[in-house]
């Protein structure tokens, strides 16, 4: 699995080029004020993930990786696993430069890191057992679909907890963090296993 | 050693190796317990089957002209060259014999067959 | 014989085609070649081996065990147009085989690089075809496999390209445990090196045999209209019916030659074979 969670690095570092563009330019929206720091990374950090399936996908990798040794086994794990550090470095990286550039506070940077830990976390539970199942090319339609959804129930969400559990959630604030790192964790396992199970019976 | 193999001849090619090792053998080009190359190496250099690299030396086993060990590889072995050379004649003979039939039964001439036979021993 | 691939009433659905393979057996220490028009399932087949379809019927062993995740250490694989993301380099190959196999063999896949000219920092995507076909097959040698498995392995490469590989196969065969399984429509590769031909048709098995049988026994007869009439069908394998003569497959030129002396009959080459059997009438 080590072997495949290096490819897909590979992959990325082919990519150098444009990873740096990117970065640069949203280094300036950044500076701008333009764009949240703490969001924007690890964003790209999972749209680069994304990347990596669509180069696998055009030079089937995925039909030569099944040839090698627990083929398929290896492919769901390192997918998860590159993803999973990838965020969490990435985030790392953001909520330094946060309160480097911002002046945040510690525990503020951590609370919001462990938000968007979450959110982006459930996006890939729901997106990699699609992808593992229609792989990428039919399931790019669906990315549209989930990020148009995601958006629009994230913001009727906000509001409703603005309107009306203001002062009953007030209670959970404490374990907030710790329930959040709990879901995040139950959320990836279970898309892990779904994911593992689509792809042990795909048909390529 | 030099094995030549023509793929556009009638002969198969586990013949003309085999024959050609064993006029190597009849002329003491290979010696006696001498070393011969491995079925698969055979193969390799001559790009051929290993199959047919088999064929061959099972062909020249039989014949006395080598001995497979396993493991160890194909030797050439002691040959009475006369009682060889003798075998081939009578090969000869056989041959010989069978075109005699067919001229017979066709009213060719003895002095028409010698022609034949002195143009094509030219040509070789 | 010991089988390194055995396969047993293989049957595999699509809709607009079937792959039925009764009985398939690959022996050990020789080279099989797999022949076959396009679409004809050298692929579907491959790929049923290497479990990269899986819903089919029937049995196939890999080294005499159902265990195909076992048997994949042991086996190298070049499958037609699929391979590593071609903005790898073959450095970066070397990094992810190292992790996925336990016989990676650094020393040996950097030789061959070296060997074949193949540059090991460049991103394969700067490759031509048969640089990208050399380094494909040298990655699948280069974890010491008991079996090679290729899918057109040779084709896309110039002439000499295929002689350089045909001797790496060859060296590869040195071993006497090593067994190669290749399927090609450049059936001249095969003619020499390979020591079984199976041919498949239609997604079924027509038959396998010794290539030096093939080419020694069978023959090409042609003849006119008015000489073909006079040869019993039973005699031929088959024939396909020209503009200005009768092409017939013959399993056996001698015998054939001794009953019908009015004849001439050629050799056969496998690529004319295979013609024959897939067009003509039998």
């Amino acid at each position: 699995m080590l072997g495949f969670i290096k490819k897909d690095l590979f992959v990325v570092k082919g990519n150098l080029k444009t990873l740096l563009m990117v970065i640069i330019l949203y280094g300036i929206m950044i500076y701008m004020g333009e764009m949240d720091i703490l969001f924007v990374i690890p964003f790209f950090s999972m749209l680069f993930m994304l990347t990596t399936f669509n180069y696998d996908n055009y030079n089937k990798w995925d039909l030569y990786a099944v040839s090698l040794p627990n083929g398929r086994k290896n492919t769901v794990r390192s997918k998860y696993l590159t993803s999973i550090i990838g965020i969490v470095l990435s985030l790392v990286v953001g909520a330094i430069l946060e309160m480097i550039i911002k002046n945040t506070p510690f525990k503020e940077a951590i609370d919001m890191s462990l938000a968007i830990i979450f959110g982006i976390s459930l996006v890939i539970s729901i997106l990699y057992p699609v992808i593992f199942k229609l792989g990428i090319e039919k399931a790019r339609i669906f990315i549209f679909v989930l990020a148009f959804a995601l958006a629009l129930i994230g913001g009727l969400i906000i509001k409703f907890i603005n309107l009306d559990f203001n002062l009953d959630l007030s209670f959970l604030k404490d374990y907030v963090n710790y329930i959040l790192l709990l879901l995040t964790f139950i959320i990836l396992l279970i898309s892990y296993k779904i994911s593992s199970i689509i792809y042990s019976k795909r048909e390529m | 050693m030099e094995i030549i193999i023509s793929n556009s001849s009638e002969i198969p090619i586990y013949e003309q190796i085999a024959g050609q090792i064993k006029s190597k053998i009849l002329s003491f080009e290979l010696k006696e317990k001498e070393l011969l190359p491995s079925i698969r190496s055979l193969a390799k250099d001559l790009r051929c089957s290993v199959i047919t690299t088999k064929k061959a030396y099972e062909e020249l086993e039989k014949d006395g002209f080598v001995s497979m060990v396993p493991g160890r590889g194909v030797y050439v072995s002691k040959i009475n060259r006369e009682l060889a050379l003798e075998e081939e004649r009578k090969k000869i003979e056989d041959l010989m014999e069978e075109i005699i039939v067919i001229a017979k039964t066709n009213n060719i001439l003895e002095s028409e067959l010698k022609e034949i036979f002195s143009i094509l021993w030219e040509a070789k | 014989m010991e089988n390194v691939i055995c396969i047993e009433n293989l049957e595999k659905k699509y809709d607009n085609f079937t792959l039925k393979i009764n009985h398939l057996e690959v022996p050990k220490g020789m080279i099989m070649g797999f022949i076959g028009e396009n679409g004809a399932g050298k692929t579907t087949t491959i790929k049923a081996i290497l479990d990269i379809i899986k819903n089919y019927k029937g049995e196939i062993k890999l080294f005499d065990s159902v265990n195909k995740e076992k048997a994949k250490e042991d086996i190298g694989v070049v499958l037609d147009e699929a391979f590593f993301p071609e903005i790898l380099s073959p450095k970066d190959i070397n990094m992810v085989m190292k992790s996925s196999y336990k016989n990676w063999d650094q020393e040996m896949f950097y030789k061959y690089l070296k060997q074949f000219n193949l540059p090991e920092k460049s991103q394969i995507k700067t490759f031509s075809k048969g640089m990208r076909k050399k380094l494909e097959i040298i990655t699948a040698l280069a974890h010491h496999p008991k079996l090679l498995i290729l899918d057109e392995a040779t084709s896309g490469l110039d002439p000499v390209g295929r002689r350089e590989v045909l001797d790496l196969f060859q060296e590869f065969m040195q071993k006497e445990e090593n067994t190669i399984f290749l399927s090609t429509h450049i059936t001249t590769d095969l003619e020499h090196i390979a020591d079984y031909i199976t041919f498949i048709d239609k997604g079924e098995i027509i038959f396998t045999k010794m290539t030096s049988e093939l080419l020694e026994d069978y023959g090409i007869v042609k003849s006119s209209r008015e000489e073909f009439k006079s040869i019993d069908k039973k005699d031929i394998v088959c024939y396909i019916e020209e503009k200005y003569d009768v092409e017939m497959l013959v399993s056996n030129k001698k015998s054939f030659k001794k009953k019908y002396d009015f004849v001439s009959i050629d050799k056969v080459s496998l690529e004319e074979l295979m013609v024959l059997m897939i067009k003509g009438v039998k």
